[in-house]
């Protein structure tokens, strides 16, 4: 056990209201002070195209995705979170998955998907909550995934910018 | 649970009691069993019990390539994730005999000493609201989020960077980021000095943990016990300086240790390394050199390879054996809190019950991050189980096992057995 020494109070400490009134001064003063704590979910996180939220798919400017099921995300995916089927189209593009469902519930945001993409169709968008009342409705499809390629277009030119991939802005038109 | 009286009540061997803290205790951020014997107010023995929440990463790791393993790592513990997965990296590195290019390094070391910085602020916080001083918690952890932010700004994500991979760094930082970074570093020298002022003159804080839950030089050294917990005793061990990885032996800075070995010290300890820790960041952010990220490991022979990482609770080991396939034969995690745990059974024995909890949350246990089935007994008539025994109980059953096999009594499995 530790005994401490207490100091002798001062005769403006002990009268015991002045003290009182600093103290409150304080409190009082914080009221005009920026609150630090973020309103979430009215005041919406800082993010940018660095946050790597979830996976989503990149949908063309001519309206079908840049996926040609080629299983290489799938292949990648240490939470093995991917599941593809392919099939065959007349478009010169040859491929593009008939289900392309990631499982939400195991996807851990790594970003080796976005990686190992050959066709920049698979990014990290910024979108972070993810809720739902059922396991099931958590594994998306691509009705879920999907998003026009403007919507992702700062991550797309971040991840060109830091790999330094082609070079030039984009591969896929 | 009781409340606080400092001076034990004496009692006698017969008004024995159980206390049990946990599975699930507002005490503890983790499912994780304590059970405290007590005589009157002082504690005979201590239980722990840790399977809770047993993942089974180790296994999983078996069955994934090197360059997925180091994201998966990240995920043993919450808040050493960086650790597990640059340890990770130094194991297979050891293995290959190669070092990663300085600019892999340098980003190692950044992402590692921020890590650092927030789990030193949150241990501070949740410290003081295991005591009770509610008002340490929310000033520690204000100053923890901006941390945060910038680990976020620099790597993507606010705890796991999915940066390490065998052989370097999978990405560059966000530099366009750094001279942000910078000015909350600033800012927060400031801020970790007041802390560190307000807690060592703080009276309440000083009659209430020094004193408390000793470990003497001696103890630290029979249990074996790593990082600031060790270094609150007075034993400067560091694996940053005793075995240099990433960019440690480059830069300026100094192991912090106190002599006293109490709660207080430890608080001390992880105060100074914070400052010491920004230091290392500023000159990581000035001295950060050009060049390549990553040698670009395309095959991994077989071998095998230890890792050591000083982690924010000490040292951190991994052993990994590798067959020349693309996935780990055997990979082994040895988290600093295995060691650190089993130093309750000096510290805490012979404590009242108010002091025991905050002894235990003192080294900072990380109970996911040790995850794995261990008893440490020592109740009426019970046998004594630290550490040392639990490994001659697992030599005495490898044996055992051995014989019923009928195959020679080493620790070497046979090839194709049960991995
Ligand atoms: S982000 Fe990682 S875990 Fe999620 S789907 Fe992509 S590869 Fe799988
Ligand atoms: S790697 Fe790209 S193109 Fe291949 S299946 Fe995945 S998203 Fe589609």
């Amino acid at each position: 056990m530790v005994i401490l020494q207490r100091k002798e109070l001062t005769l403006a400490e002990r009268l015991y209201l002045p003290e009182i009134l600093r103290g409150l001064s304080i409190t009082f003063r914080k009221f005009f002070k920026k609150a630090i704590t973020r309103q979430y979910p009215e005041e919406p996180l800082p993010k940018d195209e660095v946050t790597r939220g979830q996976p989503r798919l990149v949908v063309k400017d001519d309206g079908h995705l840049a996926c040609v099921s080629c299983g290489l995300c799938e292949a990648a995916c240490p939470a093995y979170a991917i599941t593809i089927d392919g099939h065959e189209v007349d478009r010169p593009i040859e491929r593009e998955p008939e289900r392309f469902e990631i499982d939400m519930l195991r996807c851990i945001l790594c970003g080796f998907c976005e990686e190992a993409c050959p066709k920049d169709a698979i990014f990290m968008s910024d979108e972070l909550e993810l809720a739902d009342l059922t396991r099931a409705e958590l594994v998306y499809g691509i009705d879920k995934l999907k998003r026009p390629r403007s919507a992702l277009q700062k991550r797309i030119d971040y991840v060109y910018r830091i790999n330094d991939r082609w070079r030039n802005s984009s591969s896929t038109p | 649970m009781s409340t606080s009286t400092t001076e034990p009540r004496a009692a006698g061997a017969d008004d024995r009691s159980v206390v049990q803290i946990g599975p699930f205790h507002p005490l503890l951020e983790e499912p994780v069993g304590f059970e405290l014997t007590v005589e009157g107010e002082r504690v005979v023995a201590v239980d722990a019990r840790m399977d809770y929440i047993h993942k089974g990463i180790e296994r999983l790791a078996q069955q994934r390539t090197y360059d997925m393993i180091p994201i998966l790592l990240e995920r043993i513990c919450g808040i050493c994730s960086v650790t597990h997965s640059v340890c990770f990296c130094n194991a297979v590195e050891d293995l290959l005999g190669v070092e990663p290019p300085p600019r892999a390094r340098y980003i190692r070391t950044i992402i590692g000493e921020l890590e650092r910085v927030h789990s030193h602020l949150l241990w501070v916080g949740l410290a003081g609201h295991f005591i009770g001083y509610n008002t340490v918690f929310m000033w520690a952890w204000k100053y923890r989020e901006p941390v945060c932010d910038v680990f976020e700004m620099l790597t993507g994500h606010r705890q796991n960077s999915a940066i390490p991979l065998v052989g370097g760094v999978r990405r560059d930082l966000r530099v366009e980021y750094l001279p942000e970074a910078r000015r909350v570093l600033d800012e927060l020298d400031g801020q970790v000095r007041m802390l560190t002022e307000a807690v060592l003159d703080d009276p309440v804080l000083a009659a209430r943990l020094r004193g408390v839950g000793v470990l003497t030089p001696q103890q630290v050294v029979d249990y074996g016990v790593v990082g600031p917990t060790a270094r609150a005793s007075g034993v400067a061990t560091d694996v940053r300086r005793d075995d240099p990885y990433a960019a440690y032996g480059e830069l300026d800075w100094q192991v912090i240790t106190a002599p006293e070995g109490d709660v207080f010290a430890k608080a001390v300890v992880r105060l100074l390394e914070l400052a010491e820790s920004i230091k290392i960041l500023r000159q990581a952010f000035d001295r950060l050199p050009g060049g390549d990220l990553s040698l670009g490991i395309r095959h991994v022979p077989a071998g095998e390879g230890i890792g050591r990482y000083e982690a924010p609770r000490g040292e951190d080991v991994h052993y990994v054996r590798s067959n020349g396939t693309n996935m780990p034969e055997r990979l082994k995690v040895r988290a600093p809190s295995f060691t650190n745990i089993a130093s309750f059974q000096a510290s805490c024995i012979g404590a009242s019950i108010a002091d025991v909890t905050i002894t235990l949350a003192a080294c900072d246990p990380c109970y996911s991050c040790t995850e794995r089935t261990i008893v440490v007994r020592d109740a009426a008539g019970g046998e004594a189980r630290a550490v040392g025994d639990l490994i001659a109980r697992s030599q005495r059953e490898t044996r055992r096992i051995a014989a019923e096999l009928g195959r020679p009594a080493d620790l070497v499995l046979p090839a194709g057995g049960a991995r």
